[in-house]
């Protein structure tokens, strides 16, 4: 689907009276939810993973609707996570001048990618309390951490996590030239979603901001899933174990028997 | 270009992984002995998560140690009987390590007694094979240095109980050595992802007192087993087998082997031999660095334990 600027023409006329009467009546706070402000998509719903993949290319765009939110300055915050997992963070101790794993923290839901852009940076756009109820901004992940005994805060563990997840490439937090618009209204981002993110269900969703609160919302699924033979191996290592390791077996026979066969007449 | 493996669920360059499982395969035809303790540390160096790249690197060793052995028995270099004894031992011992390593997993202790293991055992044959090495090329103009020695020692091995015939090794020993090696061999197999021929061969010449060309026949024998074992069981206790990596490392180990075996008759061994000690030791050193000094503090692990 393409979104042409004829289309918004249009759509901008029909909504004109709409537009004209609130302006008529009276004026509201700015931080009023106003229904439909942002609409948006994703440039594809389903992504494969197949014996070649090497990562995908997500184009997240859309469009705001600037005379429902009265021309006033707003925000635009995009998120895209995906497959939650719990995830233990270590710490390495040194113990006889060998730096061991000795302490420990799990985190009950990690989104094994996340990455947020937006129009500002976020702690610009909206106070951290603010954004913690939507996990806009890395700093504002809930990433539920277990209760602990450790002497260590689980801050420190948080922000170990971040940090390796970032280095990897699967935590990201862009603002400059990270939406692009075309025009007033039309926006578009791009994400790159490594391979390592692996196959699961990511949602992408879409935040407008006006005086630090969200003011619009909107979202669309991403399906990333193994197919064919990528699932096939995945899923039969899985629901039959022994089936699978037979299969390894007898593939490593037949190649080292066919091997000397072959190598024996030359 | 790229294949995205389905088990370790990251993606990698195919010419590597076969250049790697061509590297191996072509020591282990130069030199009829394993390589296959190259194998794991290289792919944990490309970037193959520990468990998985343990899990696979057995597998692969069924096809090359398969290859060798039917050479190997062509030329009546296989006790098999001694084979068997070693072969009861190792399955005990895979089924043991697999486990450990399950255990060391949810503890968060694998990739440390992995590192360990490896900076253990490739110090000592890389120092060893360094040392043998340079005494053949240094002593190639006189004349063999003592190898009638052998025989005539008797240590504990002989004083044990159950004593067999093993024919073609032309030994009378107890059945309890080679039971015992196997079981630390399929020990190492599990944990470490080997087959474990470094250790054995070594072991088989100068403690069980077995003719070190039956030595590398045997080993290899019951290396296809004990691999067999250990990729089963890796594929049932920890799901890390990944056929897709297999493949690629064993298309690349046979064709590497026939290289390395027509090299080996070609080639000067003793520098060669120099050579992959060196290698050895380096991946060894680069494992020992990693220890003392490691590239960050904190790491991370899938699940909650």
């Amino acid at each position: 689907m393409m979104l042409d600027s004829p289309n918004f023409l249009r759509l901008w006329a029909c909504l004109l009276p709409l537009w004209l009467a609130p302006l008529a009546a009276r004026a509201t706070p700015a931080s009023t939810p106003v229904p439909d402000a942002i609409e948006a998509e994703v440039s594809e719903n389903f992504f494969h993973i197949e014996p070649g993949y090497n990562g995908s290319s997500i184009v997240l765009f859309g469009s705001v609707d600037r005379d429902k939110l009265r021309g006033k300055p707003f925000d635009v915050a995009v998120t895209v996570r995906g497959p939650v997992n719990p995830i233990t963070v270590w710490k390495k101790g040194r113990h006889a001048g060998l730096w061991i794993n000795s302490e420990s923290l799990a985190f009950e839901a990690v989104p094994n990618f996340y990455a947020v852009l937006s129009t500002k940076p976020a702690g610009e756009i909206a106070p951290l309390e603010e954004r913690k109820a939507h996990g806009i901004g890395l700093e504002a992940l809930a990433l539920r951490p277990r209760d602990t005994n450790s002497a260590a805060a689980p801050e420190e563990f948080q922000q170990a996590l971040i940090r390796l997840k970032q280095s990897s490439g699967l935590f990201l937090e862009q603002s400059k030239g990270a939406i692009e618009f075309l025009g007033s209204r039309l926006f578009r981002a791009h994400v790159y979603l490594p391979a390592s993110a692996g196959a699961g269900l990511y949602r992408a969703e879409f935040y407008i901001y006006q005086n630090g609160k969200i003011v619009g919302e909107t979202g669309a699924d991403i399906q990333l899933s193994k197919v064919g033979i990528e699932h096939q191996l995945s899923a039969g290592a899985h629901d039959f174990p022994w089936l699978y390791g037979a299969a390894a077996v007898i593939i490593a026979a037949l190649t080292g028997g066919g091997a000397s066969l072959v190598f024996r007449k030359t | 270009m790229h294949v995205y493996l389905p088990i370790a669920d990251i993606p990698v360059n195919l010419l590597l992984m076969l250049a790697l499982g061509g590297i191996v395969g072509f020591l282990s035809g130069m030199f009829g002995v394993g390589g296959g303790f190259l194998m794991t540390p290289m792919l944990i160096f490309a970037g193959v998560p520990s468990a998985v790249a343990v899990a696979t690197g057995a597998n692969p060793l069924i096809a090359s140690s398969i290859t060798g052995t039917i050479a190997q028995y062509r030329r009546k270099n296989v006790d098999v009987k001694l084979g068997l004894y070693l072969l009861a031992g190792g399955a005990a011992g895979a089924l043991l390590g697999v486990q450990i390593v399950s255990l060391l997993r949810r503890a968060g202790q694998f990739d440390l007694a992995v590192s360990l293991l490896y900076v253990v055992f490739m110090s000592v044959v890389g120092g060893i094979m360094f040392i043998e090495s340079l005494r053949a090329i240094t002593s190639q103009q006189g004349s063999k240095p003592q190898s009638a020695r052998r025989r005539e020692q008797r240590g504990w091995v002989h004083a044990l109980p159950f004593r067999t015939r093993f024919k073609a090794s032309k030994l009378y020993i107890s059945a309890l050595p080679p039971i015992g090696l196997g079981i630390l061999v399929g020990l190492l197999s599990g944990v470490m992802g080997v087959g474990g021929g470094f250790v054995m061969v070594p072991i088989l010449i100068y403690v069980l007192r077995v003719p070190t060309s039956l030595a590398i026949g045997t080993s290899l024998f019951q290396v296809i087993f004990v691999s067999a074992i250990t990729t089963v069981l890796q594929a049932v206790w920890n799901h890390t087998v990944d056929i897709a990596l297999a493949a690629m490392l064993m298309v690349g180990g046979v064709l590497g082997a026939q290289a390395g075996a027509a090299a080996g008759q070609r080639l000067r061994a003793e520098q060669l031999r120099l050579l992959l000690a060196i290698l050895v030791l380096g991946v060894g050193l680069r494992l020992l660095a990693d220890l003392f000094v490691p590239a960050g503090i904190y790491s991370l692990s899938r699940g909650a334990s």
